[in-house]
Parts: structure tokens; C-alpha cells; sequence
């Protein structure tokens, strides 16, 4: 044989296995996403917004991605009211609500977008988080579609993003909640802001920071913590290297666990106040030791407070869990995250309750939009501080709810209101 | 003004974890030696190790649970089984084929591994057994400390590195899988199983490999997806050692973490270190930490292509 012909042959012998192998990986690639499970939506058409019995409101969810953590309860949540709402009848106008699981993908979540759009021109849908809420905040504004979403940066109520709306007090002002009690407090104390370094991170360390000034408590220089971090003994030794007593961190539960089980062994006396996706009670329960003392902040009940509000929301909440067969004890579920859920779809409600009172057509998101405005002082069914939503200040609330971890449970400690300046809008 | 005992407690956490991940960078460095295939589901499979503590310790999949110990027992049996059974039904097939192949299938396998995490836990991070959870600290000369988890992890990478040194330079059996390393063909003309040298690098390798996963989860408080990203940070580490050096792939590991550490302490934040004879401080923003060994890494590549203790391969063109 030549030296030819065995580069010949060696090519040809290259080229086969390069597809043996390309059809093996793509084989066992596609049998991989089949069991991460991409679609956890219903998959229901809808689409049928243009009649007069029935509107559509989509979901777009993050039930199987990045933060499905707290995603897949939110999105429970979401998907259980709307179906209460519509066998109790609380609205006229039957809910239709397909939704899917974009997986915190942002092209998935634009992908959703428009065949939600294109189908069946919705006048609200329901989203998830900054990665579909910022994709989609420039085109929800020129589509004239409602947004509601758990996305609470303050940037999100400006009038640059008419149409975005969320349930809660935003990022922001969650750590102002925290200063305002620290001033109050521990006046002479020192703060930090811990925080993965992104665009949901950075949110409120700004405006935080300037307001921890004007309360006259010192602040330290800023200390980051990956989404991803496995270890956090050098930002915690950097936090007791620079005198820091409370530590406000913006970030998700699992590098929260993280920062708390360093915090034992580096810097024991540090208090750290986490922002509104730090804590929830599957995390506290499952590390009840580490999370102690911990401190928290919403602007609605948790799981158990909601159930003891006893009002309309509890009553909904118990309805959703007979009825789909939950368990109260299982955390995975219930905890405050469904609580979030059932309130964005509250949100959803009202806002076209608030358009069919005026005589609007509810099947248009101008007409939503200002049946958002008609929420006033409402408590979404005992289950949140009173929202409020006007024209020029889209906050729903300037009052958080302060929590601390306690013998493995989140006990309400007290509230705290903050003024509603025109000035924090957008910071 | 640096503070000594500041400055050695951030070494020795970098120390602990770079032994951290040096387990699974040893895991990475054997699969390679010995059958020259990037393993690149190897974060993945760290991560499989610490969520089956999970699977096994907790009762959040199975009716009940086992002991803690009994628990990181089963999953580093069960990662001898996994690599026994990747080897019969998926590489045995790829024995003579381009290596090319084989990284694809690695790409494919770690897919499939993080798809049956994600359908039995989500995101979700999961909390370890409180006897898993090393608390305290390990008092040491000076006033300087190191962490208890950290401890063990220098510990069992220390002694992970020592045997495998030991195996591969003494035993028949490591002779076996060096020379199959060296040259497949060779080996093969003169009786040696090819077959058995894949699947006892297999096994070793994810075997280790979990114990990295089980430990880099300890360390944390419990198993978290986070942990797959380690497959990233030891690519790094091995390259830095030479990919085909036990011991290299062990201190490229160190050096890594120890470089993150202090970088994460004196070039980021408010602890920045300032320029001498300056007000300027050497604040390099978020991340740089992470940064750090990589521009090592690209130092050490300029100068030494093959990594600080890899195999210089001369080939005639």
C-alpha cells in the first residue's frame, strides 16, 4: 500500500467515525434534554383572546433553568390561582393560560414571546425573571403588552418600560428596608453589600448605598459573590477584615447557603440580611443551623403567614392545594415562593376586573394596563402589603416585611415603611 | 501593610481548595494518561458524586434513608459501577477509533448526567447530612487556621496522589496502563487487555472524581449544580500541571486555588492591596480572582507548552 492510498483510506476511515461519533453525541444529546425535561408547560393552546367569554393570559415560565429553585413554586403558584380563579368564577371572562418553561434561555423566552403574540394577541402575560423580563421589556412596551413578572429592579417602573409590573418592593428598596432598620436600630453599625457581580446583583447597590449614607451608617467597600460560588471564606474574611456587622446580599438561596456555612467557621458574628430570592423555607429548613438569625425581606406573607392571614388568599391557597393534591408540608411547594405565583396571577385578575369594571375590552393590554392603575391599597387578598399602582410611580408598596430566621422557620419581625420618593424611581 | 496571619489563612483556604479541586482534576488527568481522552463530563460527574450522597443520605428519592457514611460509600461504589458500565456499553465501542469520538461522547455523557439531576432535584441545592457537614476550624502555629472540610480535602487529595503515584510506579498493573498509554497498538501486539486498562482508568478516575464531587459539597453545606462548574476551573489546573501528570494535575490544582484566594482578597474590593509607594489601590473589580490562574495559565503555556510537569511529545512532521 502506498503512502497515498493510506491517506486515502484514512480519510475515508476519519470521515465514518467523525459521523459514528456525531450520531452517538446527537443521539445521546437529544436522550438528554428528554430527560432534563424542556417543556414542564401544559402545552394548551389558548388562542382564543378574541372571544368575548374568555381571554388569554400566557405564562412564561423558568420551572427546569437556572432559577427554577424558585421558579417552579412561583410558576405552581401562578398556574393553581388561575385555575381557582376560574372554577370559583372570580371573573366573568374565563382565564385561558397556556404557559412553558423557557428555562431562564432568553431566545426560548422571545421564542414563547412571539407565538404567544402571534396566536392570540394577549393583553398580559405572565413572566418569570430578569433574563425574559429585560429580553422583553423594550417589546412588551411597543407590543402594548402587560408584564407582570418577579423582576424587581427599580429600573423596571421607569417610563422607559410602561408596561412592566411586579408584586413586590423592588430590589432597592429591600435593602433600604434592611438600612432603615439597621439605622434604627444599631446606629453606629458598619454595612456591605455582597452580590453577584450582574445585572440582577448590581440592582440595588447603588441606591442602597447612598440611602445606608443618609441614614448615617458606614458603608464598606462592595463584596462579590458568584451565582455559582462553592466557597465563600475570602469574601467573608473580607467582610470581617473591613469591620462589617450587617451584610445585605442580593443573590439566589444557593450561594446564600454557601456564604452561611463559611460564615460559621470565618466571621460567626456577622449578621446577613438577604434580599427577597436568598431565603425561603425549603432552604431553611433544610439547613436550619446555618440559616439561624438570618434576616429577610418582602413586601408579601411567607407560606405559613399567608396561611394564617386567614383572609381570602388563604382560603385560596388551601382551595389549590386540596384540589391538586399537594402536600402543606412539603416545602418544595409550600413555601413563600408559591405565595409570589398566586399573587402575580392576582395581579393578572384585578387588573382586568378593574378594566371590565370601566367598560373596557379586556382583551387589550392599554386597557389592562390602566385597570393596573386601579389597584389601590390592595392587600392581594390579605396575602401582601396594600399595592398601590399609578401612572407616574408604577411601586406597588414602600413597605417591606422584615423576617428572621428562628429555630428553622422565618418569623415576621416587624415592618418598615419607607418613603415614597419620585427620586428613587429607576434607582 | 500586608498581615501575615491574614495573608497565611488565605493561602492555606486556596491550599484547601486547590485540593478540592484536585480530586477532580486527578479524575480529569488519568482519564487522559491513560487513554488520552479529554474528559469533559468530568464537572459533571463531580457533581453526580455529591448529589448521590443526597440520593442515598437523604430521603428526598428514595423511601428512606442511609447512614451518612454508608451513604458516601454507595455513590463511591456506585461511580466504580458507572465507570465499569461506561466502559462495557459505550467505550469498549470506541477502542481504535479517533480519540476525536470519544471527547464527543464525554461531551454527550455529560449532558445525560446533568439531565438526571435536573429531573430528580431541579436547581435545587440540597442540603448533606449534618454528620457530612464539617463545622469548626483546624487551629494551626501562628494563630492562623484552616477549615475542617478544607483539612480533610488536603488530606485525602495528599494521599489520592500519593497512591496513584505509587500504583502506576510500582505495581504491574499501572506499568500495564502507562504502557497502553504510551502506545495503544504496541500493547495491544503484546497481550495486554485493552478493554481492562480502559475500564480500571474509568473506574479510578470516577471513583476519585465523586470523592471531589462529595467533598466540594461538604465544604459548601451540600450538593449544589454549581459544582459542575469545577470542570471548568480543573481543565485549567491540569493544563497548568501537564495534562498527563498525576502530580502536575495535584499542584496545578493548588496553585489554582491558591491564586484564586489571594486574588480574590488583595486585588478585588475594598481589601486591595495598593500600589507601592501610591494611594492607588490594585482594585481589579468582581472576579478577577477567577481571572488570576487563567492568566497564569496562559504565562505558563507561552513559556511551556506542555505545562509545568507534562510529557514533551516530539513529533516529525
Amino acid at each position: 500500500m502506498t503512502n497515498d492510498d493510506t491517506a486515502n483510506s484514512s480519510r475515508v476511515y476519519r470521515r465514518r467515525n467523525v459521523l459514528k461519533s456525531g450520531a452517538a453525541g446527537a443521539a445521546t444529546l437529544a436522550l438528554a434534554g428528554c430527560i432534563g425535561g424542556g417543556d414542564g408547560g401544559d402545552g394548551s393552546d389558548g388562542g382564543d383572546g378574541g372571544m368575548a367569554d374568555s381571554v388569554t393570559v400566557p405564562g412564561i415560565y423558568d420551572e427546569s433553568g437556572a432559577t427554577s429553585d424558585v421558579g417552579r413554586p412561583t410558576a405552581i403558584g401562578s398556574r393553581d390561582t388561575i385555575a381557582y380563579i376560574n372554577e370559583n368564577d372570580l371573573f366573568d371572562v374565563t382565564l385561558d393560560h397556556p404557559n412553558n418553561d423557557y428555562a431562564y434561555e432568553v431566545p426560548q423566552a422571545q421564542q414563547y414571546y412571539q407565538q404567544y403574540t402571534s396566536e392570540s394577541s394577549p393583553p398580559l402575560i405572565i413572566g418569570w425573571g430578569t433574563a425574559d423580563t429585560e429580553a422583553l421589556a423594550g417589546t412588551v412596551a411597543e407590543d402594548e403588552v402587560v408584564y407582570v413578572s418577579a423582576s424587581y429592579s427599580a429600573n423596571l417602573v421607569t417610563e422607559e418600560f410602561p408596561y412592566n409590573f411586579f408584586g413586590n418592593l423592588d430590589y432597592t428598596s429591600q435593602a433600604r428596608a434592611h438600612l432603615k432598620w439597621i439605622a434604627d436600630n444599631d446606629p453606629e453599625a458598619t454595612v456591605g453589600f455582597i452580590f453577584s457581580n450582574t445585572a440582577f446583583g448590581r440592582s440595588p447597590v447603588e441606591g442602597g448605598k447612598q440611602y445606608a449614607e443618609e441614614l448615617g451608617l458606614d458603608v464598606a467597600p462592595d463584596i462579590n459573590l458568584p451565582l455559582t460560588a462553592n466557597s465563600a471564606t475570602t469574601q467573608l474574611r473580607q467582610a470581617r477584615d473591613q469591620d462589617i456587622d450587617y451584610l445585605i446580599h442580593q443573590n439566589t438561596s444557593a450561594p446564600m447557603r454557601v456564604l452561611l456555612e463559611d460564615r460559621q467557621d470565618i466571621y460567626p458574628d456577622l449578621t446577613v440580611c438577604g434580599l427577597t430570592y436568598t431565603v425561603d423555607e425549603r432552604v431553611v429548613q433544610q439547613s436550619p443551623d446555618i440559616f439561624e438569625g438570618v434576616r429577610y425581606v418582602n413586601a408579601f406573607r411567607t407560606f405559613q403567614g399567608a396561611l394564617d392571614s386567614g383572609g381570602r388568599g388563604a382560603e385560596i391557597i388551601e382551595a389549590n392545594f386540596e384540589r391538586e393534591g399537594r402536600s402543606m408540608d412539603d416545602p418544595e411547594v409550600a413555601q413563600l415562593n408559591y405565595v409570589r405565583g398566586v399573587i402575580h396571577a392576582l395581579l393578572a385578575l384585578k387588573g382586568m376586573q378593574n378594566a371590565a369594571e370601566a367598560g373596557n375590552d379586556v382583551t387589550t393590554g392599554p386597557n389592562i394596563r390602566q385597570g393596573m392603575f386601579g389597584i389601590e391599597d390592595d392587600d392581594m387578598f390579605g396575602l401582601a402589603e396594600p399595592f398601590s399602582y399609578a401612572e407616574g410611580d408604577r411601586r406597588p408598596t414602600m413597605n417591606g416585611r422584615l423576617f428572621e430566621v428562628t429555630d428553622g422557620s422565618l418569623s415576621f419581625d416587624t415592618g418598615v415603611e419607607l418613603p415614597r420618593r419620585d427620586s428613587w424611581i429607576g434607582l | 501593610m500586608v498581615n501575615w496571619v491574614t495573608l497565611i489563612d488565605i493561602s492555606l483556604s486556596g491550599l484547601g481548595l486547590g485540593a478540592l479541586y484536585a480530586l477532580v482534576a486527578m479524575g480529569f488527568s488519568l482519564i487522559y494518561k491513560v487513554t488520552g481522552v479529554l474528559n469533559f463530563a468530568q464537572g459533571q460527574i463531580a457533581m453526580v458524586g455529591a448529589y448521590g450522597v443526597v440520593i442515598f443520605g437523604t430521603a428526598t428519592v428514595l423511601p428512606a434513608a442511609i447512614p451518612a457514611w454508608a451513604a458516601v460509600l454507595v455513590t463511591v461504589l456506585l461511580g466504580v459501577v458507572l465507570g465499569l458500565a461506561l466502559e462495557r456499553v459505550v467505550f469498549r465501542q470506541f477502542i481504535g477509533e479517533p480519540v476525536l469520538s470519544v471527547i464527543i461522547v464525554t461531551l454527550a455523557l455529560g449532558s445525560i448526567l446533568e439531565g438526571v439531576i435536573f429531573f430528580l432535584y431541579g436547581q435545587n441545592a440540597q442540603a448533606y447530612p449534618e454528620a457530612l457537614t464539617f463545622g469548626g476550624q483546624l487551629s494551626l502555629p501562628l494563630g492562623t487556621s484552616i477549615q475542617a472540610a478544607y483539612a480533610v480535602a488536603v488530606a485525602i487529595a495528599l494521599v489520592v496522589v500519593a497512591v496513584l503515584m505509587l500504583f502506576f510506579r510500582r505495581t504491574v498493573t499501572g506499568s500495564i496502563l502507562r504502557a497502553s498509554a504510551s502506545d495503544e497498538q504496541a500493547a495491544m501486539v503484546l497481550g495486554v487487555s485493552i478493554e481492562r486498562t480502559i475500564a480500571l482508568a474509568w473506574t479510578l478516575s470516577i471513583a476519585i472524581t465523586a470523592i471531589g464531587g462529595i467533598l466540594l459539597a461538604t465544604s459548601s453545606g451540600g450538593a449544589a449544580v454549581s459544582i459542575e462548574n469545577t470542570g471548568i476551573i480543573i481543565f485549567a489546573a491540569v493544563v497548568l500541571g501537564g495534562l498527563d501528570s498525576i502530580p502536575g494535575a495535584f499542584i496545578g490544582s493548588i496553585v489554582v486555588g491558591v491564586l484564586q484566594e489571594l486574588g480574590s482578597y488583595y486585588l478585588v474590593g475594598g481589601t486591595a492591596v495598593y500600589v507601592p509607594f501610591t494611594d492607588i489601590q490594585a482594585n481589579f473589580g468582581a472576579g478577577f480572582g477567577e481571572i488570576l490562574p487563567l492568566v497564569l495559565l496562559l504565562v505558563v503555556i507561552l513559556v511551556k507548552p506542555y505545562g509545568l510537569f507534562g510529557t514533551e511529545r516530539i513529533e516529525r512532521l
